[in-house]
């Protein structure tokens, strides 16, 4: 069958939407990949490693983001977003803004020579690392992005917030590729089918206060902690808190899943793992560890999950069935206050450095796009979808993929990328009949 | 020669244990290499970009890439290598992460043996020579086993893509286990109705064949063009197809496996399945004692399942609610390690299903004792480090998912792995779990480990999509690497046809030699090995490319 006359959308760059992209291109469907940030690779390729096989996430992921890029049937916008959208017979008339990036994407080589030139240099938060590091307000978010291409923080760039800088940027750029008079572009597109990854944020434990998140230096989350070890992270990999290696580690899991006082009774279902790989990137790098883990229950389901939690055990790593009361400062490092159910002690165990394995949240544009596409969400503000039809949502035509639905690990998101692709295609085949 | 040598950091996975800086600079020294460097991430975009820039800059003729096991990202690098007109077998793989920094410490030592491995390939490369990939068509057209959820959804997609389905299920049913279940958690329809729904859809179609009672008899053949037997009641049907999606399922755990259970010695004790297919019909007193055992024939090193079988968390939930639902005033209680209630809504269900007055014991069972008045359940409460005994009327034991029992022999016919459990093996966990090591042949639900029916369909549905998406190009290319013949050296004792396991070797019975057909090799060069008088090569492999790469290790040291 020739798909070539066919249009897809699919919302969102991470490895679900990728998944999802590449196989309808691998059909020949026209896709195009909207992406709300500067790149491609979502979530998963902030990870350092993945579990339970610790491949590298960067390894697994960048191959396709680069498939994504070169494929004559996938058109990548970045820094785009869905403003509006109407119902044209079986498909969709859907308008399109695609924020100005700056920097003309044609004639960047990636050189960075802008982000060296920049005044801003060294004094914006980094998104991408969780906000730990600094970067310019030109920059590209990781050095193995998608586009490969800079572009400038138009509020954090004082010549388009304020209109006042001496632009060393463009004195830098050798291909004259910075243009401040890019306003983006705004248009309207027909589509025969949409596909949604929307992905998902993390927990933000601040509202937890006796965890000491955002009071206590050396109380991170497991988002900050993956950037911390990762290579492409601010400090290039090295395990370091202000400069110094820690020795005692203190993960503490169910941080904002199974809770309902955070709004969140479900189960998160990639912490109890990820935990456990942090474990193990602990062990390897800082070989005299101390390595503690507070559970409920492990939840090691997946393929070779269970062999996984126990080799971590073996390595070393001390489970403690409890989640602490409290984290206070003790001296010179953290005190964590935690009952071990087990043995029905209260214990109070010294660590530098404290993890906490925040758990999954809808992303916050979700609840726009969904509002925009007249797409339910299910109480905690996920798409609402049925177990036995996993990618259709009550709009005809628009599947869902991915974390968009409900935390799924990054197995089970390729495997509903692929069943959201394979809905999307039997839609369009349908249409093509009638 | 001009030889390119990119040496891969792969993020800390390669850095961590292998001086890769040093390595790069020992091989800028080197005879014919043109350049050596270093890189963070090879395969990402900027890393791609240096060996593309190399290549031109250069003029390589050769690209050594020293990084993961070939088989991770082998089409990546030789694509690269096509880009810029230079044939994708000039191209060498070395691993230095699997075969090296992943396996010692010792930077040193890593180090030395990345030096030894990279300077192997560099030898061996030094005799390859351009091959060229065959095209060959393609038959639009698969070959599915196993009807249950997940079969089933990938012949419906199939055949509502308009492609021919032959749909092979052993049992006289389709379905599955699925078609037993009562309920299917959450969405509580009847799993025989979720099966019907599909199987309505698909019967009577005039691109769906569906056999049953029946099983695959035989295999033969190559990607695009495989020759299918199945033997069916009515006699042995023959036909072509361009691929396979296997969804053979899984095989309940027989708890008799465990003595010590009584199963099947005592009525009072049986397994989630059977509450599931007969529980109504269950003579219990008013207010019956129900104990639920969790993990049973899951993670359980002893009798060789160290895994976790994912859904009998929740099968023992759904157990627990059912017999609270029928019984107001039973006393349920449940005896778990981990409450693994994972799926999207089961947490909540654990949490409903103890405000319906279900006890859960975190605890170990030493024992189960059948006396006349009830069962004794003698264990440990871990979580209160007491010893308990208690006495119960009935006994469910949530059974895990074992590997599908004609799991072995779909692999020998198919050629296909499995994994240590038994279960089939996929290419790789998250880049490629649909694909085994054969082209167009998938693997999708239980077969490859244990999953729900969410789980199950999205499988059978993505893996679906994979082989169309393959198919439906209408051409595939198959590799070169395929065995000849040296006419003047064959002297025609046969001896490679019978060690070939393609069939690809045929006795060319006028000329007396061997004779290769190129379509059905499959380049394992099984043949090669054996050949008494070294007639037989495989393109790619010669003899004179392997012992360089062994002078290479050997002068390394």
């Amino acid at each position: 069958m020739d798909h070539s006359d066919k249009n897809v959308l699919v919302v969102g760059g991470g490895i679900g939407g990728i998944t999802a992209a590449l196989e309808l291109a691998s059909c020949g469907i026209k896709v195009t990949m909207l992406e709300s940030g500067p790149s491609i690779g979502g979530r998963m390729i902030q990870l350092d490693k993945t579990f339970p096989t610790l491949d590298c996430s960067t390894c697994t992921l960048s191959p396709k983001m680069v498939e994504v890029a070169l494929n004559h049937n996938i058109d990548l916008m970045s820094v785009s977003q869905i403003t509006h959208m109407t119902r044209k017979g079986p498909g969709f008339l859907v308008g399109i803004k695609k924020n100005p990036r700056y920097v003309d994407q044609d004639k960047c080589t990636a050189c960075g020579s802008c982000a060296e030139a920049c005044v801003m240099k060294g004094r914006v938060p980094h998104e991408f690392n969780m906000l730990l590091g600094k970067r310019a307000a030109i920059y590209i978010p990781f050095p193995q992005a998608i586009p490969q291409k800079y572009l400038v923080d138009p509020e954090r760039c004082l010549f388009v917030s304020r209109g006042k800088c001496k632009k060393a940027c463009m004195d830098a750029c050798e291909t004259g590729a910075i243009n401040f008079d890019d306003t983006g572009e705004e248009f309207e597109m027909y589509f025969d089918s949409i596909v949604l990854a929307p992905g998902f944020d993390v927990y933000d434990p601040t509202e937890k206060q006796e965890l000491g998140y955002g009071t206590l230096p050396g109380v991170v989350t497991g988002l900050e902690f993956e950037r911390i070890c990762s290579v492409t992270g601010p400090t290039a990999g090295d395990i370091l808190l202000d400069g110094k290696e820690p020795k005692r580690f203190y993960f503490i899991q169910c941080v904002g899943s199974r809770d309902r006082q955070s709004g969140a009774r479900y189960c998160s279902r990639v912490c109890c793992m990820y935990t456990a790989k942090h474990a193990c990137i602990v062990r390897e790098r800082i070989k005299d560890a101390e390595i503690y883990i507070s559970y409920i229950d492990v939840r090691a389901y997946g393929k070779g999950y269970d062999e996984f939690y126990k080799t971590t055990q073996e390595n070393g790593a001390l489970y403690i069935r409890g989640i602490p009361g409290e984290v206070v400062e003790g001296d010179g490092c953290l005190i964590v206050r935690v009952e071990d159910m087990l043995s029905g002690e209260m214990r109070e165990i010294e660590a530098d450095m404290v993890v906490l394995a925040t758990g999954v949240r809808p992303r916050k544009t979700t609840g726009v796009l969904c509002d925009i596409l007249s797409i339910d969400r299910d109480e905690y503000g996920f798409i609402k979808v049925d177990a036995v039809t996993p990618s259709l949502t009550n709009a005809d035509g628009i599947f869902v993929c991915g974390m968009g639905s409900g935390p799924k690990d990054v197995p089970d998101t390729v495997a509903s990328g692929g069943e959201a692709a394979s809905r999307c295609m039997e839609y369009i085949a349908k249409g093509a009949g009638s | 020669m001009k030889i390119g040598v990119f040496i891969c950091h792969c993020g800390h996975n390669i850095k961590h244990t292998v001086d890769v800086e040093t390595l790069a600079e020992y091989f800028r020294k080197y005879p014919h290499v043109a350049v050596s460097d270093d890189y963070p991430f090879l395969c990402s975009e900027p890393g791609q970009n240096m060996i593309t820039d190399s290549i031109e800059q250069h003029g390589l003729d050769r690209v050594i890439v020293a990084s993961c096991a070939p088989s991770l990202h082998g089409e990546l690098f030789k694509d690269l290598l096509r880009k810029k007109g230079v044939n994708p077998f000039l191209l060498r793989r070395v691993s230095i992460r699997e075969h090296c920094s992943w396996v010692g410490d010792d930077v040193e030592e890593n180090t030395e043996k990345a030096k030894r491995l990279i300077l192997s390939g560099l030898y061996g490369s030094a005799h390859y020579v351009p091959l060229e990939e065959k095209q060959v068509e393609v038959n639009k057209s698969a070959l599915i086993l196993g009807g249950g959820v997940s079969g089933l959804s990938a012949a419906l997609f199939l055949s509502n893509m308009g492609m021919q389905v032959y749909l092979v299920e052993q049992a006289a049913e389709l379905g599955g286990r699925v078609r037993e279940l009562k309920s299917v958690w959450p969405s509580r329809k009847a799993g025989a109705d979720i099966i019907a729904g599909m199987e309505n859809e698909l019967r009577g179609r005039d691109n769906a064949a569906v056999f049953t009672s029946s099983k695959l008899s035989n295999f033969e053949g190559f990607f695009g063009n495989y020759q299918a037997t199945v033997a069916t009641p009515d006699g042995e049907e023959r036909f072509a197809v361009g691929g396979v999606v296997v969804a053979i399922g899984f095989e309940p755990f027989d708890p008799q496996i465990k003595p010590e259970l009584f199963y099947g010695r005592d009525p009072r004790i049986v397994t989630t399945l059977d509450l599931e297919r007969s529980g109504d019909g269950l003579k219990l007193p008013d207010n019956p004692r129900v104990a639920v055992l969790h993990c049973v024939g899951s993670r359980d090193e002893q009798i060789g399942r160290p895994y976790c079988s994912r859904i009998c968390c929740i099968n023992a939930l759904r157990a627990a609610e059912a017999v609270k639902e029928r019984f107001d005033g039973s006393y349920v209680e449940s005896f778990y390690m981990d409450m693994r209630a994972h799926p999207r809504g089961g947490e909540e269900f654990f949490e409903d299903t103890q405000e319906k007055g279900v006890l859960f014991t975190r605890g170990n069972i030493a024992e189960i004792v059948p006396e006349p008045q009830g069962i004794v359940v003698r264990g440990e409460d871990t979580l209160f480090g007491e010893v308990f005994e208690r006495e119960f009327d009935l006994v469910v034991l949530s059974i895990g998912m074992s590997a599908p029992a004609t799991g072995k022999e779909v692999a020998n016919l198919l050629k296909i792995s499995l994994d240590k459990d038994n279960f089939f093996l996929e290419a790789h966990i998250k880049l490629r779990p649909f694909d085994t090591a054969v082209k167009g042949i998938f693997i999708a639900g239980s077969c490859s480990g244990p999953k729900d029916v969410e789980e199950s369909i999205n499988h059978g549905r993505a893996s679906a999509l994979k082989l169309y998406g393959f198919l439906n190009l209408g051409y595939a290319f198959v590799d070169p690497f395929i065995s000849v013949v040296d006419p003047k050296r064959c002297s025609g004792c046969r001896v490679c046809e019978q060690a070939c396991v393609a069939r690809a070797i045929k006795f060319d019975e006028e000329k007396h030699i061997a004779h290769v057909e190129e379509a059905a090799c499959m380049g394992c060069g099984l043949c090669n090995a054996t050949c008494p008088s070294s007639a037989i090569s495989l393109r790619g492999y010669v003899d004179t490319v392997i012992a360089d790469e062994i002078s290479g290790l050997l002068e390394a040291m």
